[in-house]
């Protein structure tokens, strides 16, 4: 069984909602994957287009857990914010922690991230960091209440799969009790789950 | 007054956030909203006065990774 949280499933693969070509094939996908995690996000909503509430009727119709990120933050503030308005919106205390260095390699700023997961904690979240395989982070991040960390295989949409797989042992010989999502860069979905499982 | 509404200019004579949600049409939306970077529940909407230059965030669920 999988555990984030407390609570357990008996999928491990979580699916993002992103880029599929209309609601009716994420629909598909989502049930053909049998995933019961799906990442969502937030945007900016305008008042002609209303291009949020048909996704959301849509998550709802899904029925599954639902993992909202904080996408596109640069600052610790900007990410409290958006984790905020997401608890709101998606009525879940969950929250994939992004804070972005830069928008070239879209690398966390861990500096930012602990600030931030510190902050969301003590305010009863439940913190799902996208990090990186730095073991120092890690610590920081589980001092201050994470117990799910995501460190990333390799940059977002890189596709170069497990670039550190020592750093990701690393990890897990420290964590042995922590739910590792390895969450960025891994590649067809089949070799990054091979790759995973043999850490 | 000016405004900014999702870093577009906006003249409102909207005095709290839930009126100007209301006149943007978003009383029944599935939205989150924050002003000036803090964010505000739907609760305390009623109660948040607006001030010209404030840059207020609408946003609602979408898809991602």
């Amino acid at each position: 069984m999988f555990e984030i949280y407390g609570e357990r499933f008996a999928s491990r693969l979580l699916l993002g909602t992103a880029q599929y070509p209309s609601p009716a094939t994420l629909k598909e996908a989502v049930e053909a994957s049998s995933a019961e995690i799906v990442t969502v996000s937030l945007r900016r909503e305008s008042a002609r287009m209303r291009a949020g509430q048909g996704f959301w009727e849509l998550i709802e119709e899904l029925g599954v857990s639902v993992l909202p990120n904080t996408a596109g933050c640069h600052t610790a503030k900007e990410a409290v914010a958006t984790a905020e308005m997401a608890r709101e919106l998606f009525d879940t205390p969950w929250i994939k922690l992004e804070v972005i260095a830069n928008d070239d390699t879209l690398q966390p700023d861990l500096f930012g991230l602990v600030e931030a997961a510190t902050i969301l904690v003590a305010d009863g979240f439940k913190v799902l960091p996208y990090t990186t395989e730095d073991l120092s982070a890690a610590e920081k991040l589980a001092s201050a209440g994470c117990t799910v960390l995501m460190p990333w295989a390799s940059p977002i949409g890189s596709a170069r799969g497990l670039i550190n797989r020592d750093g990701l042992k690393t990890l897990r010989a420290y964590f042995p009790d922590k739910t590792l999502i390895i969450d960025a860069g891994i590649g067809a979905v089949a070799s990054g789950r091979g790759d995973g499982a043999r850490l | 007054m000016q405004i900014l509404v999702n870093g577009e200019p906006v003249a409102t004579d909207a005095s709290t956030l839930a009126e100007l949600c209301a006149k943007l049409g978003f009383t029944e939306a599935k939205v989150a909203t924050a002003v000036n970077g803090c964010f505000v529940a739907s609760a305390q909407r009623a109660l948040t006065p607006l001030a010209p230059k404030d840059e207020i965030e609408i946003v609602a669920p979408r898809q991602g990774g």
